[in-house]
């Protein structure tokens, strides 16, 4: 399809660009194996909470096991990256529905403090990955002795 | 005491409802249920069947308050979904099981009993 027909702006460009987007969801719909690294995908969800001495990752990672997680630091940014497996290679005529997905899959986050890397600690808990991540100590706020 | 109620109803009425994504496969003699529901524990969930209808429902556990978010892309809630059964299958052998946030229901088919019993009975 030619998306400008002359270079310039024209009327039907916003029409096309709409008929793209209608055909990537129909596209979706029909690939019998979405994966999750797709564009657009959004695989895991997080949530980032932060308080005076550290932040928390929590990220909806349901059926991916610990040993598939690859959890790295660097800085004050966190990635997380991993595979989830497929549950059992089923032919697509055998599907009735298919909206999960699997395959690899990655995140980074930019997180609002540089991080103490040793005290990183990571728990797994029914789909759910919290990473909890202490401030570097240079970040922590200090009080200052006031002399008199 | 009264306030503390009242919080307890304002945080319940902050609960999302969430529709968890399904795959749902024949595997011949039954059908294959699976459903992403991270955060539910096996305490938390229900399956029920009720005149053809499977309904599943589940908690997502609460998590403790970890300051204020400085990003959110989901927020805790129930899943809730209900599938329509079609006559095939037998609603008194439907199993489900929780297992790393993922849900995986059994939906047995009465064809594939009544031919386990002429097996047996031919023996």
């Amino acid at each position: 399809m030619t998306r400008l027909l002359n270079g310039n702006w024209n009327p039907y460009h916003m029409l096309f660009k709409l008929q793209d987007e209608i055909n990537r969801v129909f596209d979706l719909a029909d690939s019998p194996r979405p994966f999750l690294a797709e564009p657009g995908a959004s695989f895991p969800r997080v949530n980032v909470y932060s308080t005076p001495d550290e932040s928390v990752l929590r990220a909806e990672v349901p059926g991916v096991a610990m040993q598939d997680l690859d959890i790295t630091v660097e800085g004050d940014t966190l990635t997380v990256k991993g595979v989830r497996k497929p549950d059992c290679e089923v032919p697509p005529e055998r599907y009735y529905r298919c909206e999960r997905g699997h395959g690899r899959f990655g995140r980074s986050v930019r997180l609002p403090h540089r991080v103490d890397t040793g005290k990183v600690e990571a728990t797994l808990r029914s789909g759910m990955l919290e990473v909890r991540l202490p401030k570097a100590p240079e970040e922590k706020p200090y009080s200052i002795a006031v002399k008199s | 005491m009264k306030k503390e109620n009242e919080m307890q109803v304002a945080r319940a009425a902050q609960r999302a409802e969430l529709m968890p994504p399904v795959d749902i496969y024949d595997e011949g003699d039954k059908v294959i249920l699976i459903a992403d529901m991270p955060g539910v524990n096996p305490e938390a969930l229900d399956v029920r069947y009720e005149r053809g209808q499977l309904m599943i429902h589940g908690r997502q556990e609460d998590q403790r308050d970890d300051g204020p978010p400085v990003l959110g892309e989901f927020e805790l809630g129930d899943y809730r979904r209900t599938f329509t059964v079609g006559e095939d299958i037998d609603p008194a052998h439907i199993t489900a099981e929780i297992k790393n946030g993922v849900l995986r229901i059994n939906l047995s088919k009465v064809e594939a009993r009544k031919a386990q019993k002429i097996t047996v009975a031919v023996k």
